[in-house]
């Protein structure tokens, strides 16, 4: 997934060679982290390979509606087989759960990218109050996030 | 039970974090769309019922005898989210177990029961779980993390040799027995010859030698009598490298004993004289050979510095005529000093010593252990003066069946003497 993710960043872009020695260099680090069972290498890797698909193109590309949830998923099952690593064989029907639930969420994600993607297409002037509105939006979502996790311990 | 996030959500939070603010800052849109579906992955992860789990743990049986297997089976309830649950094996103490960790996918509301085969390697008052359990919802982002069932005790029964032969005592009790008696009166095995007397029976008269003599002589035999054993088990200090160490193999020598003697109607009684004293008085049959198996099941090493001498044993425990097999490491000077007292008070006192040399490492040179060797000889010897046999048992290395026959042998030819 991340090759194809690495593959698909080295073709749009200009300097082509440079673009495919970051992926293959991505690749690297994750084949490494999965080897060794270090997840620490996962989130390098992914803002490795999301940095390869936006620094050359520069532009606004509908493509990265994909991209965004190939990253998403790169990552999950990279951390499912790091998890996976060490277990004993397990009663059938064990990893479907997981597997449908990370489907359904990157799926999930395309539509969302896809609104959030038109959303950036509206002719909107830079302002400070265009800024402070979309800084106070950044704020609300990840206090939103951090209030359902919270929530979620307390109810436990 | 414990909570917690998984670690890579909080990366994700992170990198969408990072991602939207340099949307925000470069003016770079595609950054956040490049975040979303980690956003979109965070709020579906926190969404949602919790996990709750719920269990029960159950034995098959609540008695086993060593060796053996037992099942043991948790039923776990999920009463939360669906989830994704890892079972460890119960926890069983100084046991281990060759069962591995079951996982299964258990839907919400449902229950779920797993079978875990435990061998049961070692005897003891065994308390068994609480289980070990982990369980991850759909994502993985959740787990829960905790002991589930709570602990079951399950007695384990030591394995109960017979032995071969056993070590007759000095004196027997007037009571009909098995064990052909040094005294002197009616029963089978013949002792000896003598003059008729007013009251002897006519069936008694030995006529050939009444013949030959030309007087009455009637024959008198050796009466068949049982015997008082108490097992004086030292409890004061183990050697234990590994299993089983010497109180394991105590443990094991006092069952074969107790049942041994108990099956020739011999009375057997249970001295544990350690940090904690117990006692079981002494008691003939099949009866009596289950509640000293159940005693022996609470036997174990308590250390303490309290000095316990023999005056804490209840004298109605020591018959006069009792045989006292002591089965001990001899390795705390409470212990040595309570048979030496047993031997000073007149009793028929035999040592059996479980060397806790087997244990360790024999053949090694050093100058200490060849000290503590010469300390242990000397303390042999020291009871072998006051005529008590101290049989060494190398445990599993010998046979309890020579050690016996050891004993049998030393007091053929150096007779202790009785208490007057």
């Amino acid at each position: 997934m991340a090759a194809g993710l690495g593959v698909a960043a080295g073709l749009d872009a200009d300097g082509r060679a440079t673009v495919l020695a970051g992926a293959g260099a991505a690749i690297l680090l994750l084949g490494l982290g999965l080897s060794t069972r270090r997840s620490a290498a996962i989130p390098v890797a992914v803002l490795l390979l999301g940095a390869l698909h936006l620094i050359p193109d520069g532009g606004r590309s509908i493509d990265t509606v994909i991209y965004g949830s190939g990253l998403l998923l790169s990552a999950e099952l990279a951390y499912w087989s790091i998890d996976e690593h060490g277990r004993r064989p397990v009663e059938p029907g064990v990893f479907s759960p997981r597997l449908l639930a990370i489907v359904a969420v990157v799926v999930a994600g395309i539509p969302a990218s896809l609104m959030v993607y038109l959303a950036a297409g509206v002719d909107i002037s830079r302002s400070a109050a265009s800024t402070a509105a979309g800084a106070a939006a950044i704020v609300a979502c990840l206090t939103l996030l951090a209030a359902m996790a919270r929530g979620r311990f307390r109810r436990d | 039970m414990t909570l917690s996030l998984s670690p890579r959500l909080r990366i994700y939070t992170a990198l969408a974090a990072t991602a939207l603010i340099g949307a925000l800052a470069f003016g770079r849109p595609d950054l956040a769309v490049l975040a979303t579906p980690f956003v979109v992955f965070l709020g579906v992860a926190f969404v949602g019922a919790p996990l709750e789990l719920d269990g029960r743990l159950e034995l098959e049986r609540e008695r086993v005898l060593e060796g053996e297997n037992v099942r043991a089976t948790i039923t776990v309830q999920n009463r939360g989210a669906p989830a994704r649950v890892e079972v460890r094996p119960p926890e069983l103490e100084r046991s281990r177990t060759r069962a591995s960790p079951i996982e299964w996918w258990q839907p919400a509301g449902e229950d779920h029961a797993a079978t875990f085969e435990l061998a049961i390697e070692r005897w003891g008052l065994l308390t068994v779980g609480p289980v070990a359990v982990r369980a991850h919802d759909r994502l993985a982002a959740f787990t829960l993390e905790g002991a589930l069932g709570g602990a079951r005790e399950l007695r384990a029964y030591p394995r109960v040799d017979r032995l071969q032969r056993l070590v007759a005592p000095l004196r027997n009790r007037p009571v009909l027995g098995s064990q052909v008696s040094r005294e002197r009166g009616e029963g089978i095995e013949f002792a000896d010859l003598r003059p008729l007397l007013p009251g002897d029976r006519v069936r008694s008269i030995n006529w050939r030698a009444s013949a030959r003599r030309g007087v009455p002589y009637v024959n008198v035999q050796h009466p068949e009598h049982s015997a008082d054993v108490v097992l004086f088990l030292d409890t004061f200090a183990e050697a234990e490298r590994a299993e089983p160490g010497t109180l394991d193999a105590a443990v094991h020598a006092a069952a074969a004993l107790a049942s041994t003697y108990l099956t020739r109607r011999d009375r057997v009684a249970l001295v544990s004289f350690g940090g904690v004293v117990s006692w079981l008085a002494g008691s003939p049959g099949t009866r009596q050979l289950y509640r000293i198996v159940d005693a022996l099941l609470a036997s174990h090493v308590k250390p303490t510095f309290r000095w316990t001498d023999i005056t804490h044993v209840p004298g109605h425990l020591l018959p006069a005529r009792a045989v006292v097999l002591a089965l001990s490491p001899l390795l705390d000077e409470r212990g040595i000093g309570a048979l030496l007292d047993l031997r000073a008070r007149g009793y028929d006192l035999i040592v059996i010593e479980i060397s806790p040399l087997a244990l360790g490492d024999a053949g090694s040179r050093g100058l200490p252990l060849r000290l503590w060797r010469l300390q242990r000889e000397a303390l042999r010897a020291r009871f072998e003066r006051l005529g008590v046999p101290v049989a060494r048992w190398e445990p599993p290395h010998t046979d309890f069946d020579l050690v016996i026959e050891e004993v049998i042998a030393y007091r053929r030819h150096a007779r202790a003497i009785p208490r007057v």
